[in-house]
C-alpha cells in the first residue's frame, strides 16, 4: 500500500501506513471533482481547536468510481457533495491520526484530529525490503524523527549518539567535522578485526564517511542488531547494521524547504596547567638550570597560552534547500547543501557541498526506475596545531620573532622545544569528491500478483587529492629543505542486485518472500609522492620534480563479493510469526580453501495483544514476544591476507647500482574465512495505555568463534607468527527503550524517550594453549580468559611511601615516591604484580530525552551517560619530561602535605615513579548534550500572512552544556587527554517551506 | 505458489558460470611467490634478497653476529659492553631468553626459508632465459647453486653454534608449517650441507659477480666441513681446488688505492675488498654503497672493533671530526682484541705493524694542519676487570677503518658503507694448514703456513713447529675479528680452555664460563612454540 503524504510541509517523516487512505487518492489534485448531489461542509481543527488548512477530506467509496474529495481551507473549512447518506467521509492530515466519519443526515460534518502517535504501525525498512513493524521477529531500532530534530547537527553519527538502545557512539576527540567517532552496535565481538557496523544507504553499502551524508537527506534510519534482522547481510552482518534512507519525493504540488542555522563553538573544560610563574619556581625549587628564555620571561613576566594561540572561536553554519514533490507517474526529491564549519583549533576546517537527486519514474504500469544519486564534494584542507605540544609546551617560551613570524624552537631545550603552532603554517590541501549513484528498476508483474523483481544497482566513485608542503618557515621543512607530499586516492565500488519479491496474503495467512542474487567489487588504487630539498619555497606543493629525494609509492586493492540469499517471513492472522533467512557469501579475500560461508538465521514472533485472551486486556495494545537465533559473520580477513606476499628489500652489486630483492617473511593461511557470531536475541515489544507507553526490552547473548588472531610458531618456519582463524569470546547484553507520553492536557504535551543498554563481553580463548593443552592467557596483548577484550592491566598504584626505606619489595625508595602494589605478596615487585585494573567497556549506556510542546512551542533536553569506564589520565602520570615541559598541577606530595595520592615533584633524575605507574581514573559521566527550543508559527498565522509559506520555524540549540563528572582533564569521553578540547556548540536556525 | 518458489530458488542458485573465476584475488601492488619465480630474472631478484639478508652477519645495526662468534673468545672481550653482549663477559648471563642468541637463530632459519623457496620453486616450468638451452641450464645452475650454497652456509652457523638443530630443507607455506620440529641428528645436517655445497661447486664458476658466491666459497667450506668431519684428504682436495685454481692469490706485494702511500700488503687488502680493485685474494665480498644509494646498510665491524676514541680524556679535548677524519672513523668499541692475541704477533709481524694495528693518534698541528702530530698512545693497561670496561685506550686493528669520503662532518659517526671482504684465500690457506697438519703432513702444512707468513714478513717456521696451538694462534694472526673464532677453537675442542686462558675477563671455569658454553643455547620462544613435540635445549642451560 502506497504511502500518502499528499500536502507533506517539509518534515521528517516516517513512512506510515495510516491504513485506509485510498491509492487513488494521488490524483486528487489533477481530477478535483464533484459528482453528488447532498453538500456537505464543516471545520477541520486540531486538538486544540486550531483550525487545520490543507487537510484531505475525501469521499470513502463512491458509486462511479471516481475520486471524490477536496482540501480544507485557510481556515479550515471545507465543503463537498456526496451521493448520499451513506457515504464516508475520510479525514486525514499529516501527523494526525485519520479519521472516518458516516455522513447520514448531518449538513455540517466537523472533524477534529488527534495527533497520531507515531510508531503505531510504521513500515520499517529491513533490508532487501521493508515490514510493517508489527510483522517483524528481529531486534530492529528506529530512530525517531522527534529525536532527530531535536538535535540538529552536521554530523550524523552525532545524532545518533544515545538514541538508541544497542548503539554505541563514542565521541573520540574533538574536530570541525565531527567525525572522530567510534560506532559500535552491541559491542565489541571481535578481538583483531573490525568492528565497526556495515552501513546500507538506500539499499548499497555506504563506503564513504558518515560525516558525509547530510542529515536533513535522511528520512529514516533503522539499527538491525541481532542474528535474524542482519542475517540478510550473511559475512558482514556480524557488527549490526545501520540502514540509511534518503529522502524521496511525494506525489503533491513542490514543496520548497529551506533551512539554515549558524552556531559558534566555544572551548570547555580546558586543563589548568602551571602558569609560567608557578612553573619557573617549581623548576628552580627542584635546583635546575634555567635557561635564559626562562629567565628573561620569567623577569618580564611572560606567560605563554599555548592552546590559546592554537585555538580560536569555532564557527559552523549549515544551509540546505529542497524541492520535492511529483505526480503519480514521477516523484523527485532535490536537495542542495552547503555546510561551513571552522573549529576551534586553528587550522581544522570542514567544507561540504552536497547535491542530491532522488528521482521515481514510472515507465509504464509495471515498470518503475528510480534513483538515488549524490554528488558530495569535501574540503578539509588546513592543519591545527600540534595539541600534544601546546598543552605542555614551556610557558615561558617565545612563540613570534620580533617580525612577527613563529619561532621554531620557542625555547632551549633539543627536545621539548619546538613550536607546537607550527603546523599551522604548513600549506595544505585535502579535498573530496565522491559521486553515489544508486539505481534501480522496478518490475510489478501484472499477472502473478505480489511479484515483484528489482533490478537495483550502486555505484560509487571517490576521488581524494592531498596537498601538503612544509616550507621552510617550519621545523620540518627547514631540516628537509622544504617537504612535500602529494596523494591521489580513488575508490570506486559497484554493485548489482537481482531482488525478488513475492508478497501475498491466503486468507488469515500473510508470506513474504525475498531472494536474492549479488555481485560487488571494490577497488582501490592510491599514488603518492614524498619529496624533499626543494630549491625554494615558491611553488609550495606543485614543484615536487624538482626535489633532491622524490619517492613514489603506489597502493591498489581490489576485492569482490557474491551474495545469494533467501528470505522467507510467515505471519498467521497477524499473531504467529516467523522469520528464516539463509545467506550464502562468497569475498575474494577469503582464503582459497574457504571462498564461501553460509549463514542461516531463523526467528519467531507472537504478538500476544492479538489473542483472544487478551482482548479484554485494555491497556495493553501491543505485546509482542520475539525469538531469534542466527549466525552472522565478520569479514576480518582484509586483501590479500592469505596470500603471503614477498617482502622486498636491497641489494647493491660492485657499480653500486641497487639490486632489487625479495624474500619471504611471512606465511599465509590458505583457509583463513570470515569470524562467525552466532546469537541468540529474546524481545518483548509492548504499547500501552491508549500507546502512550510504548517500549522494547531484548536480552541476547553470542558466540564469537574462529577470531582472526596471530598465532606465533616456531621460527624454524621462516616466520614467526601465522593469522588464523582461532580464539572465542562471548558477549551477551541487555537494552531497554521507552516513551512515553507523559502528559497531553489540550494543547501540552510531554515525552519521555529513554534508552539504556549493558553488555558485557568477555574472552573464552585466544588459541593459546599450555603445557597440558589448557587454554591461557595472552598477556603481551592483554587477553586474559574469563575478563572482557579490553582491560587496564598493569602495575598497581598503592599509594606513596611516607618515609625514606632502604628494603622494600621495589628496593630502596624515598619517601614521596609511588608506591607499587605488590599484588601476589611476594615481597619482590615483578611482572607477576601487574593486575587488571579495569575495563574500558562501561557498565551501561543511557540515553534521555524530554520533550515538551505546547502549541507551536518545543522544547527538549537530551541527557547522555557512560557509566563505570576506567581509564588511564596520561594528564595526573608523571614522567621524566615533566618541567622540560609544563604539566598538570596535582597536590604533590610533600613533607607537609604527606598525602597518599601523588607523588612528590621531583627533577627527572630521581626515579620518583619507578615503575611508571599509569593513574587510572573512572571516567563515567551524565552529559547535558542537547537542550532545543523551536517555535512554529501556527497554519493559521502562516495563513494569514498569504504569501505561500506552510511552515516557519525558529530554532536554538546548545550542544554539551554541561558534564558532571569525577573526571580531570579535557573529557572523560575522549582517549587523548592531550588533544583539542571540547567544545560546547551553540547554533541559531530556521526552517522556511513554501 | 510452488512457480514462485522456483522462480525464487532458480535465482538464488544462479551461480554465475564462473564464481571462482571473479572471487579470485589478482593483486597488482605486490609481489607474490607465484608471479615471482616464473623467469631467471624474478629468481635473480631473490637472489638478491636473499643476498640481502646473508650480509646482515656484517651490517647489522646491533652488531650481534660478529660478538656471538668472537666476544668472549680467547681473542675478543667485550668492551664499551651494550646489555646484550654482557653474557659473554660473564657467561652466568647467557641463557635461552639472550635477545641476540634468539636473533641470530630467528635469522637464520629465515635465511634458510629463503633459499628452500628458491630451490624448491627452481624445479617448476621457469623461464630461464639466456637465448641458448646451455644458457639457460648454466642460469638455473648459478641461482640453485648460489641459494644451496647459502642454505648450507646457514646451516654452518646454526650447527656450529647450537650443536644439532631441526633440519628443514622445503619452502614452508601456510599448510606444511610445523610445530613438532625436532633437533636432527649432526650427521644429517652435515650431509645436506655436503650435497649443497658440491652441487654449488660443479654448477656454479670459480669466479662469479663480485658480491655473490661461487664455486671456489662452496670448495672453501667443504674443505672446513671435510676437516670437521675429520675428511683430511677431501680438506686437502677442496682447499688445493681453490688455491691451485689460479683464479685466486695471495696478495704479497702493495697494490690498489693506496700503493702509493705507506703501508703494508696485507692491509691493502681492507682497502680494496673487491677483485676490481686488484685484490686476487678474496673469495666472497659482501657488497654495499654509500647511505645515499638505495642498498646501502651501515656495517657493523666498524662499531663492532673500532674504538671510541674521543671518549678518552686527551682525545675528547680535540674536535671529533677532524679527530675520526686522521685516525679511520669512529666506532662503538663493543669488543676488543684481548691482549693476549695482541702479544701473538712478533714485533717484526706487518700484521701488527701500525699500519695493521692502532698504536698512536694523529692530530693536525694547530697553526699547521699539513704537519699531523701524535697526541695520543694507545695502550692495555688494567688491573682489574672494571678498567678493561669502557676503556678508550686499548690498540684496536685498522681493517675496518672508514672515513665517509663524501660528507666531512660524518666522520663522527659510527658509519661504515664499506663493501666487507668476507672470505678470503689466506683462510683456505690455514684450513689447509690443518687438515695437513692432521693428517700428519706437518712438512706440507708448514709451505702453506709459511707462504701466509711470508707476505707478512713474519718469521718462516719449520715442521717442528706445526701443532694445534700455532695453526690456531696463526689464524688469529692473520683473521682475527674476520674468522667466526667460536667455530675454529670448537672444532678443536679448546673454546673453553683458550678464553679461560686469554680472555682478560674471563676468570674461570665455573664462575663465569662453563664446559657447556661452547655451544649456544636454543631459544625459549622455539622450545615454547614447538607445542607438537619436545625441543630439546642444550645440555647446561635451563
Amino acid at each position: 500500500m502506497k504511502q500518502n503524504e499528499f500536502l507533506k510541509v517539509g518534515q521528517i517523516h516516517r513512512r506510515k501506513v495510516p491504513a485506509l487512505i485510498l491509492t487513488a487518492l494521488m490524483m486528487l489534485s489533477f481530477t478535483m471533482a464533484s459528482f453528488g448531489q447532498i453538500s456537505i461542509s464543516g471545520n477541520v481543527t486540531d486538538e486544540s481547536g486550531e483550525p487545520i488548512p490543507g487537510a484531505t477530506v475525501m469521499e470513502k467509496v463512491t458509486a462511479s468510481g471516481e475520486v471524490n474529495g477536496t482540501i480544507t481551507d485557510l481556515d479550515g473549512n471545507y465543503s463537498l457533495s456526496v451521493d448520499n447518506q451513506d457515504a464516508i467521509l475520510v479525514f486525514s492530515f499529516v501527523g494526525m491520526r485519520t479519521q472516518e466519519i458516516t455522513v447520514g443526515n448531518q449538513a455540517s460534518v466537523n472533524c477534529s484530529f488527534e495527533q497520531e502517535i507515531i510508531g503505531l504501525d510504521e513500515v520499517i525498512v529491513v533490508g532487501y525490503g521493508s515490514q510493517k513493524k508489527s510483522d517483524i521477529t528481529g531486534a530492529v531500532v528506529s530512530i525517531g524523527e522527534d529525536i532527530m530534530e531535536s538535535r540538529p547537527s552536521q554530523n550524523l553519527e552525532q545524532m545518533l549518539q544515545g538514541s538508541m538502545a544497542g548503539l554505541s557512539v563514542t565521541h573520540n576527540s574533538s574536530n570541525a567535522e565531527g567525525s572522530s567517532n567510534n560506532v559500535l552496535i552491541r559491542g565489541q565481538n571481535s578481538i583483531s578485526a573490525s568492528n565497526t557496523p556495515l552501513i546500507i544507504m538506500d539499499g548499497v553499502e555506504y563506503l564513504g564517511e558518515m560525516s558525509e551524508i547530510n542529515p536533513q537527506d535522511v528520512l529514516s534510519m533503522e539499527i538491525l542488531k541481532d542474528a535474524s534482522s542482519a542475517a540478510i547481510y550473511g559475512s558482514r552482518g556480524a557488527n549490526g547494521v545501520i540502514l540509511i534512507t534518503s529522502k524521496r519525493g511525494e506525489v503533491g504540488k513542490m514543496t520548497v524547504t529551506l533551512n539554515t542555522s549558524f552556531g559558534f563553538d566555544q572551548m570547555v573544560s580546558v586543563p589548568e596547567y602551571h602558569d609560567a610563574k608557578t612553573f619557573y619556581e617549581i623548576k628552580q625549587g627542584r635546583g635546575e638550570t634555567m635557561t635564559p628564555i626562562e629567565d628573561e620571561g620569567y623577569a618580564t613576566g611572560r606567560d605563554t597560552d599555548w592552546l590559546g594561540m592554537a585555538t580560536r572561536t569555532g564557527k559552523r553554519q549549515l544551509h540546505n534547500l529542497s524541492m520535492s514533490g511529483g505526480t503519480e507517474r514521477t516523484k523527485y526529491y532535490l536537495n542542495a547543501s552547503y555546510t561551513s564549519i571552522k573549529g576551534i583549533s586553528v587550522g581544522d576546517n570542514f567544507d561540504r557541498y552536497l547535491f542530491r537527486i532522488n528521482l521515481d519514474h514510472k515507465l509504464n504500469k509495471w515498470i518503475t526506475f528510480g534513483t538515488s544519486t549524490q554528488f558530495g564534494y569535501y574540503n578539509r584542507s588546513g592543519r591545527p596545531a600540534d595539541f600534544a605540544d601546546a598543552h605542555r609546551m614551556n610557558p615561558l617560551g617565545i612563540p613570534y620573532n620580533d617580525d612577527g613570524t613563529l619561532r621554531i624552537s620557542v625555547w632551549e631545550d633539543g627536545v621539548y622545544d619546538k613550536n607546537p603552532l607550527m603546523e599551522t603554517l604548513y600549506i595544505s590541501s585535502d579535498k573530496n569528491r565522491r559521486i553515489i549513484t544508486n539505481n534501480y528498476l522496478l518490475f510489478e508483474f501484472p499477472f502473478v500478483k505480489g511479484l515483484t523483481y528489482k533490478l537495483n544497482t550502486g555505484y560509487n566513485y571517490n576521488s581524494g587529492l592531498f596537498q601538503e608542503y612544509r616550507g621552510r618557515n617550519t621545523h620540518q621543512g627547514l631540516q628537509s629543505n622544504g617537504e612535500l607530499r602529494v596523494r591521489n586516492d580513488y575508490d570506486e565500488d559497484w554493485v548489482v542486485e537481482n531482488i525478488l519479491s513475492y508478497s501475498r496474503e491466503f486468507g488469515r495467512s500473510k508470506i513474504f518472500l525475498t531472494a536474492l542474487y549479488s555481485a560487488q567489487k571494490e577497488w582501490n588504487e592510491g599514488h603518492d609522492i614524498l619529496g624533499n630539498g626543494y630549491p625554494n619555497d615558491i611553488m609550495t606543493y606543485y614543484q615536487a620534480a624538482q626535489g633532491v629525494l622524490i619517492e613514489p609509492s603506489q597502493s591498489f586493492s581490489e576485492a569482490q563479493h557474491l551474495s545469494q540469499m533467501f528470505r522467507a517471513n510467515y505471519t498467521f492472522d497477524s499473531r504467529y510469526l516467523a522469520t528464516f533467512t539463509v545467506r550464502r557469501d562468497g569475498f575474494s579475500a577469503f582464503g582459497d580453501d574457504s571462498k564461501f560461508g553460509v549463514f542461516p538465521s531463523v526467528a519467531l514472533g507472537w504478538n500476544i495483544a492479538n489473542e483472544s485472551f487478551m482482548e479484554n486486556v485494555d491497556p495493553v495494545s501491543v505485546l509482542k514476544l520475539r525469538l531469534s537465533y542466527g549466525v552472522n559473520g565478520n569479514e576480518a580477513v582484509s586483501n590479500y591476507a592469505t596470500l603471503p606476499n614477498m617482502s622486498k628489500n636491497y641489494y647493491v652489486n660492485y657499480n653500486k647500482i641497487t639490486l632489487v630483492g625479495f624474500y619471504p617473511n611471512k606465511i599465509g593461511d590458505p583457509t583463513l574465512g570470515w569470524e562467525p557470531t552466532a546469537s541468540f536475541n529474546a524481545g518483548l515489544d509492548f504499547n500501552m495505555f491508549r500507546n502512550r507507553l510504548r517500549g522494547l526490552v531484548d536480552v541476547y547473548q553470542s558466540k564469537t568463534t574462529d577470531l582472526l588472531l596471530d598465532k606465533s610458531i616456531s621460527d624454524i618456519n621462516g616466520a614467526t607468527e601465522i593469522t588464523q582463524n582461532i580464539g572465542e569470546t562471548q558477549n551477551r547484553g541487555i537494552e531497554v527503550q521507552i516513551t512515553s507520553i507523559n502528559m497531553a492536557r489540550g494543547a501540552f504535551t510531554w515525552r519521555t524517550d529513554f534508552n539504556f543498554s549493558h553488555h558485557k563481553n568477555k574472552i573464552i580463548h585466544i588459541g593459546l594453549t599450555g603445557e597440558e593443552g589448557e587454554y591461557i592467557d595472552d598477556v603481551d596483548n592483554k587477553w586474559f580468559i574469563g575478563q572482557p577484550i579490553d582491560v587496564d592491566y598493569d602495575y598497581a598504584f598503592d599509594g606513596i611511601w611516607q618515609t625514606d626505606s632502604a628494603s622494600t619489595p621495589q628496593g630502596p625508595v624515598q619517601a614521596g615516591w609511588v608506591k607499587v602494589l605488590d599484588a601476589n605478596g611476594d615481597s619482590i615487585i615483578d611482572a607477576d604484580d601487574r593486575i587488571i585494573q579495569g575495563q574500558e567497556i562501561p557498565d551501561f549506556i543511557m540515553g534521555m530525552t524530554n520533550t515538551f510542546s505546547y502549541k507551536g512551542f518545543k522544547f527538549s533536553f537530551f541527557l547522555y551517560s557512560v557509566v563505570g569506564v576506567n581509564k588511564k589520565n596520561e594528564l595526573l602520570k608523571t614522567g621524566d619530561s615533566d618541567f622540560r615541559r609544563n604539566r598538570y598541577p596535582v597536590p604533590y606530595w610533600t613533607p607537609e602535605n604527606m598525602s597518599n595520592e601523588y607523588p612528590k615533584s621531583a627533577p627527572s633524575t630521581e626515579d620518583i615513579n619507578q615503575y611508571g605507574i599509569d593513574f587510572y581514573r573512572n571516567a563515567s559521566f551524565l552529559r547535558i548534550q542537547d537542550i532545543n527550543l523551536s517555535y512554529s508559527l501556527s497554519n493559521k498565522t502562516l495563513s494569514a500572512m498569504g504569501i505561500g509559506i506552510q511552515h516557519l520555524e525558529l530554532y536554538a540549540n546548545i550542544k554539551n552544556l554541561h558534564t558532571f563528572t569525577k573526571w580531570e582533564g579535557l573529557d572523560p569521553e575522549f582517549n587523548d587527554q592531550l588533544n583539542v578540547p571540547q567544545t560546547r556548540q551553540f547554533l541559531l536556525g530556521l526552517k522556511l517551506s513554501f | 505458489m510452488k512457480k514462485i518458489l522456483s522462480i525464487m530458488g532458480i535465482l538464488v542458485l544462479l551461480a554465475s558460470c564462473n564464481e571462482d573465476e571473479f572471487l579470485k584475488e589478482n593483486p597488482k601492488d605486490d609481489i607474490f611467490a607465484e608471479n615471482l619465480f616464473t623467469t631467471y630474472e624474478g629468481f635473480s631478484n631473490a637472489l638478491y634478497g636473499l643476498m640481502d639478508r646473508v650480509r646482515l652477519e656484517t651490517t647489522n645495526d646491533s652488531e650481534c653476529f660478529s660478538a656471538l662468534t668472537n666476544t668472549g673468545t680467547d681473542i675478543g672481550f667485550g668492551n664499551n659492553t651494550p646489555g646484550v653482549h654482557r653474557a659473554f663477559n660473564d657467561y652466568n648471563l647467557l641463557n635461552a631468553e639472550h635477545g641476540d642468541t634468539e636473533w641470530f637463530f630467528s635469522w637464520l632459519y629465515q635465511v634458510i626459508n629463503s633459499a628452500n623457496m628458491i630451490i624448491t620453486r627452481a624445479e617448476g616450468d621457469i623461464n630461464w632465459q639466456g637465448g641458448s638451452p646451455e644458457a639457460a641450464a648454466r642460469n638455473k645452475g648459478y641461482i640453485v647453486g648460489s641459494a644451496r650454497l647459502i642454505r648450507a652456509w646457514a646451516y654452518r652457523h646454526l650447527t656450529n653454534s647450537f650443536g644439532p638443530v631441526p633440519l628443514n630443507k622445503t619452502e614452508v607455506n601456510g599448510l606444511n608449517y610445523r610445530d613438532d620440529w625436532t633437533r636432527a641428528p649432526l650427521t644429517e645436517i652435515h650431509e645436506l650441507m655436503e650435497e649443497d655445497w658440491i652441487y654449488a661447486r660443479d654448477n656454479m664458476s670459480m669466479v662469479e659477480e663480485t658480491g655473490f658466491p661461487n664455486s671456489a666459497v662452496a670448495s672453501h667450506y667443504l674443505a672446513e666441513l671435510y676437516l670437521l668431519q675429520e675428511k683430511y684428504a677431501d680438506a686437502e682436495r677442496e682447499a688445493k681446488r681453490v688455491i691451485e685454481s689460479g683464479d685466486y692469490k695471495l696478495m704479497t706485494s702493495r697494490f690498489g688505492s693506496r700503493a702509493s702511500k705507506p703501508g703494508v700488503p696485507f692491509m691493502d687488502l681492507f682497502y680494496n675488498d673487491n677483485r676490481e680493485d686488484g685484490n686476487m685474494e678474496v673469495l666472497w665480498t659482501f657488497n654495499n654503497a654509500h647511505e645515499t644509494i638505495l642498498g646501502s646498510r651501515n656495517g657493523g665491524k666498524k662499531n663492532m672493533w673500532t674504538l671510541y676514541a674521543s671518549k678518552g680524556s686527551v682525545l675528547k679535548k680535540v674536535n671529533a671530526d677532524t679527530l675520526y677524519f686522521h685516525n679511520g672513523g669512529r666506532g662503538r668499541c663493543r669488543a676488543s682484541i684481548s691482549d693476549s692475541a695482541f702479544n701473538w704477533w712478533e714485533p717484526t709481524d706487518e700484521r701488527f705493524s701500525k699500519h695493521a694495528v692502532k698504536k698512536f693518534y694523529l692530530y693536525p698541528r694547530p697553526g699547521n694542519p699539513s704537519i699531523l702530530d701524535t697526541v695520543e698512545w694507545t695502550r692495555m693497561e688494567y688491573e682489574k676487570d672494571s678498567d678493561l670496561e669502557d676503556n678508550w685506550y686499548w690498540p684496536w686493528v685498522r681493517k675496518y677503518e672508514y672515513v665517509d669520503p663524501e660528507i666531512f662532518a660524518n666522520a663522527d659517526k659510527p658509519i661504515s658503507w664499506e663493501s666487507e671482504m668476507y672470505l678470503r684465500l689466506a683462510d683456505t690457506y690455514l684450513i689447509l694448514a690443518e687438515a695437513l697438519h692432521k693428517a700428519g703432513k706437518n712438512d706440507e702444512a708448514a709451505t702453506y703456513l709459511n707462504t701466509v707468513r711470508a707476505r707478512s714478513k713474519a718469521s718462516l717456521i719449520n715442521a717442528a713447529d706445526v701443532d694445534i696451538e700455532f695453526i690456531l694462534k696463526e689464524r688469529s694472526r692473520e683473521l682475527v675479528t674476520e674468522e667466526h673464532r667460536k667455530y675454529a677453537l670448537n672444532r678443536n675442542g679448546v673454546f673453553v680452555e683458550w678464553t679461560v686462558k686469554y680472555n682478560p675477563r674471563i676468570e674461570g671455569v665455573g664462575i663465569d664460563i662453563f664446559e657447556h658454553n661452547n655451544l649456544l643455547p636454543i631459544p625459549q620462544g622455539v622450545i615454547d612454540a614447538n607445542v607438537g613435540a619436545v625441543m630439546e635445549q642444550n645440555p647446561g642451560y635451563l
